[in-house]
């Protein structure tokens, strides 16, 4: 059996649309054991070869996984994503829901935990709902729930008061990233609460108004911002706000 | 008003609401203040970027040669064409002409057309037979709430950046000169006529100046009022039925004849600015050349 | 290896528990749990078994490659977009701290796995192995022809490829 693996260039650089990311190698040497590619978001194979399909910048993990760290607006759906969405309708077994895709999704009324036919959350038009995707698909109307596999809300489910903003898909995962600073530092100033749906939602929540217009202001700027520039700006605004 | 694709939860909406009620605003300004306004220019003349806070907005003004219709012969066309690109917001779609679009554009022909802020009859080069037609493009690029302003804002600019190819007329022949045999000529703007929109809550007992994507989206109402630096009013429109008190009125016209003037003066430095930089390049060439 | 399957069927009978302990709640969810997996696996199979399967090179080649649609995977996110700070809602506090853990836990598992033998690795071990004692009992003859070595990896049966029907990607 001949053997190939796949020879990728531009890795932590800027890729374009059509950009050839990786070429298929042949390799003499027997592969012991056959590692699986994974080719995340914006890659794709055409023909022999792994093409990029989107702009930003290309990116790998244990050398056999590697994506595209794209920035946009425009939310995609995904299955498994936990997405903050607002209810803009109900139907007879469902409730429709808004989550800045190209098409809403349906939330089906016993789609969270513990619900029956006679006990379930009664959600209003305009409502907020942290869920999951259930069915994500090009073809198909996406669906969401509020439990996760295993029949459990994990905090997911309606959200109450509080300020919704939108923002890029970038700092949605800048925020959900495990190094992430913008929150941490937050979090050590204020009291709040926060939701970070992976569609470029966010939804914040604190003792006053005053807080939250400052959280938000904080998050937004931090997009483009290094930890010391986070830092200093949070505080910067922590004072402004006793004066 | 908006299309009714745009989502808003209840709880943005309370959210702005009661910080509208107490003078607070999401981006920290207070009610009177305007946006940061950045104004740039692209090579060519006539092109013209605008960005207010998140809102971004390119005009480019071009020009070609036409004959007039026969009931105004020596007067020269203008057009407007404004366009919601589907890269402003999810809201808008292409090639469906809204009813957004529609108001947009004529907001910005009403200004523009009929104070007469342009000399039309300067552009006429053989009456009845030959004038120039002046045309606009405004492309929105980001939707960040305010539109007509930042929009009314590259239009005008754009205008006043625009240089036109010179003609000369002798008896029958009419020549067009290329920008290398003479110097193209700058339309004659007379004055600067601008829109300041206000957005009103609580039916028009709280206003706010150049409110966001977000204030537009849960306002009861708002009014533009077009004004130059002479403080006269070019044009007013007001949307969503509202009675206003008349003091209500009179303020905003005032607010809006200081917010011209700053806007206004922004406008020259940004040419004079460009001019400069145009001047020195030209130097530079000229010498290295 | 009859010996060792009634040893198992042995100790299932006593491991048994009486119907009490069974109609209890948290009982049954484990129950229908694996009721619901069972039933998984015999849908899947017989979709499997339904399905004519053309084992050509195509499939193969696609082997190598899986796609994987969520930067959560990629990126290593954290399992949860709700967080809470200084006390604000303990409760979600407490969970995020919950899933993250369970995110580690999920991930030192996976690293294990792949270090140490798996229960099949060993079954299979064992399965030749037992081959090998007995044939020592055998006669003398037939044993060179067996000879079977204790390197681990050739006592493994070669594993062929089966075709199998894969499902339409869902998106």
């Amino acid at each position: 059996m001949a053997d190939h693996s796949y020879d990728f260039h531009f890795v932590n650089e800027v890729v374009l649309p059509g950009d050839i990311v990786a070429e298929k190698v042949k390799t003499k040497q027997i592969v012991v054991k056959k590692i699986k590619l994974k080719l995340g978001p914006g890659l794709r194979m055409d023909k022999d070869n792994i093409i990029a399909y989107k702009c930003g910048v290309l990116r790998e993990k244990d050398s056999t996984m590697f994506w595209i760290d794209n920035d946009q607006k425009r939310y995609i759906p995904v299955k498994n994503d936990k997405v903050v969405g607002i209810v803009t309708n109900r139907g007879g077994e469902s409730y429709q829901v808004d989550i800045g895709s190209s098409m809403a999704s349906a939330l089906p009324f016993l789609a969270f935990e513990g619900a029956t036919k006679k006990n379930k959350p009664q959600l209003k038009i305009g409502d907020l709902v942290y869920g999951r995707l259930s069915v994500a698909n090009k073809d198909m109307e996406a669906e969401l729930v509020c439990t996760d596999t295993n029949g459990k809300a994990n905090g997911m489910g309606p959200l109450k008061d509080g300020f919704l903003f939108t923002h890029s898909l970038g700092l949605t995962r800048k925020l959900l990233n495990p190094d992430g600073a913008v929150l941490k530092v937050l979090g050590k100033v204020f009291s709040f609460e926060s939701t970070v749906g992976l569609n470029g939602r966010t939804w914040v929540n604190s003792n006053s108004s005053d807080h939250t217009i400052l959280i938000v202001n904080a998050i937004e700027q931090s997009e483009y911002m290094t930890l010391s520039q986070i830092k200093q700006n949070v505080h910067r605004l922590a004072e402004g706000m006793r004066e | 008003m908006k299309n009714s694709k745009v989502v808003i939860s209840s709880c943005e909406k309370d959210f702005i609401l009661s910080c509208v009620r107490s003078g607070k605003r999401m981006d920290r300004r207070h009610t009177y203040d305007y946006r940061k306004l950045q104004i740039s220019f692209g090579v060519d003349r006539g092109h013209c970027e605008v960005q207010l806070g998140k809102t971004r907005v390119l005009a480019q003004v071009s020009s070609e040669v036409v004959c007039p219709p026969p009931n105004r012969p020596s007067e020269g066309q203008l057009f407007f064409n404004l366009e919601l690109s589907p890269m402003a917001s999810p809201a808008y779609e292409t090639g469906r002409l809204s009813e957004h679009t529609v108001e947009l554009n004529r907001l910005l022909e009403r200004v523009y057309k009929q104070s007469q802020c342009i000399d039309v009859e300067s552009l006429c080069i053989v009456t009845g037979e030959k004038v120039w037609s002046i045309r606009v493009d405004v492309t929105v690029l980001d939707d960040g709430g305010n539109i007509i302003d930042c929009a009314s804002i590259a239009t005008i600019t754009a205008l006043s950046h625009f240089r036109r190819p010179d003609v000369s007329v002798s008896g029958e022949d009419v020549t067009i000169y290329s920008i290398e045999e003479r110097d193209p000529v700058p339309l004659s703007v007379h004055h600067i006529p601008i829109y300041v929109t206000f957005a009103f809550y609580d039916n028009g007992a709280l206003l706010l100046v150049d409110p966001t994507d977000r204030e537009e989206s849960v306002m009861d109402g708002q009014m533009m009022i077009a004004m130059n630096v002479d403080r006269e009013i070019c044009a007013v429109q007001m949307n969503g039925g509202l009675s206003l008190e008349a003091d209500q009125v009179l303020r905003c016209s005032q607010i809006s004849a200081v917010k011209v003037a700053d806007i206004t003066e922004l406008i020259h430095k940004a040419l004079r600015v460009d001019a400069e930089a145009r001047w020195e390049h030209e130097i530079k060439t000229y010498c290295g050349g | 290896m009859v010996k060792i399957y009634k040893m198992a069927a042995e100790s299932k009978e006593r491991k048994s528990l009486s119907k009490n302990l069974l109609k209890m709640k948290f009982m049954q969810r484990t129950e229908e749990a694996k009721l619901r997996q069972q039933l998984e696996d015999e849908e899947k199979r017989e979709i499997d078994e339904a399905h004519w399967v053309l084992d050509n090179v195509e499939g193969a080649r696609e082997d190598m490659i899986e796609y994987e649609t969520s930067y959560v995977v990629c990126e290593d996110l954290v399992p949860t977009g709700r967080m809470s700070f200084k006390k604000f809602n303990p409760a979600v506090e407490k969970l995020f701290k919950e899933l993250t853990a369970q995110k580690e836990l999920a991930e030192c598992e996976v690293r294990e796995m792949e270090d140490t033998v798996s229960d099949e690795q060993m079954a299979e071990r064992y399965d030749s192995l037992i081959d090998t004692v007995d044939k020592k009992f055998g006669g003398k003859r037939k044993r060179h022809n067996n000879e079977v070595t204790l390197d681990f990896d050739r006592a493994r049966p070669f594993k062929k490829h089966k075709a199998q029907f894969k499902k339409p990607k869902e998106d």
